[in-house]
């Protein structure tokens, strides 16, 4: 790995964990404050609950994903292996977290009383290009490991 | 490379860019529909102060949205031919995706300002996906650059 690549590599997975925990922090105060001051409609029903609690379990559900594929890909640079298989399952599960956090932030307007489910760009679109990132990452896992052993 | 994950690669592409193309046309439709049609529920209040800013914000969410769409079909017609020739990381996509990386940070910053400008609201807001989510496409972007070499790698060892 040129050793360029790697630095700027290692120094942006720090930042962006860094980042990582700071959306945790404010995902935290986030349900803190919608638990305290949030009241349900008087016949709360599953989508409600689904939609209330799914926003917040899912984005910081997101964080962590993309915090553990972080700290794995950190851990493989200093075994030399800066594709390790277990981030492919991660990437996977990632798009699908996305998916449903934006599907539960877009259809918000549920808990107001709408009745419409509604889907933004950004509930497809997005884990549309993770899956594909996963398969890339997955030929990339296999082309590392083969370059591994041609050396 | 499996074929079952060729296929993959070529049906998600397509059907991401099909997706992106709509979404691209909605955005065109509903700024139309702002500006020209007295009619639309969302249409634009012009606020005597801020007029630049308004036409800046709408012509830079438009804009970004366009050029995020376009890199993104860039750089899946550059995977798509790489499928062709066996070259599964082209290094010319590294540029288009840290390209990419900005424009999409520009485009998050309009979009989230783009609503309360219109309703002529004297704020903006500066939402932390503009920073943290170019910066997870550049942490990708560097993945993918090393994947590259680790195919040229592969490649040289064959």
């Amino acid at each position: 790995m040129k050793i360029k690549n790697q630095r700027s590599l290692i120094s942006l997975c720090y930042l962006t964990l860094f980042f990582c925990a700071l959306c945790l922090y404010v995902a935290a105060a986030d349900i803190i404050s919608g638990l305290k001051g949030f009241e349900f409609s008087p016949d709360p029903k599953f989508p409600h609950y689904f939609i209330f609690y799914g926003k917040h379990f899912f984005s910081i559900a997101l964080v962590g994903v993309l915090s553990a594929i972080i700290v794995n890909t950190l851990k493989g640079i200093k075994t030399n292996n800066a594709f390790p298989k277990k981030n492919v399952t991660l990437i996977y599960v990632l798009a699908v977290v996305d998916m449903l956090m934006h599907f539960c932030s877009c259809n918000w307007h549920i808990l107001n009383g709408e009745r419409y489910i509604s889907i933004d760009g950004d509930v497809l679109i997005t884990p549309m290009v993770l899956v594909i990132f996963g398969i890339l990452y997955s030929m990339a896992h296999k082309a590392s490991v083969d370059s591994n052993l041609a050396i | 490379m499996k074929l079952s994950n060729q296929r993959a690669i070529k049906t998600i592409s397509l059907v991401a860019l099909a997706i992106g193309a709509i979404y691209l046309f909605f955005v065109y439709y509903s700024t139309v529909c702002c500006l020209w049609f007295n009619e639309a529920p969302d249409r634009i209040i012009w606020s005597t102060t801020q007029k630049p800013w308004q036409i800046a914000v709408l012509a830079g969410y438009v804009l970004g949205a366009t050029a995020v769409f376009s890199l993104c079909s860039a750089i899946e017609i550059n995977i798509l031919k790489g499928l062709k020739s066996g070259n599964l990381f082209p290094f010319k996509n590294f540029v288009l995706i840290i390209l990419t990386a900005i424009m999409v940070g520009v485009t998050i910053f309009f979009k989230a300002n783009v609503n309360d400008v219109m309703k002529g609201v004297e704020c903006s807001v500066l939402d932390s996906n503009c920073i943290f989510v170019p910066l997870v496409i550049i942490v990708f972007g560097l993945l993918y650059k090393q994947a590259s070499l680790a195919m040229e790698d592969s490649n040289l060892a064959i």
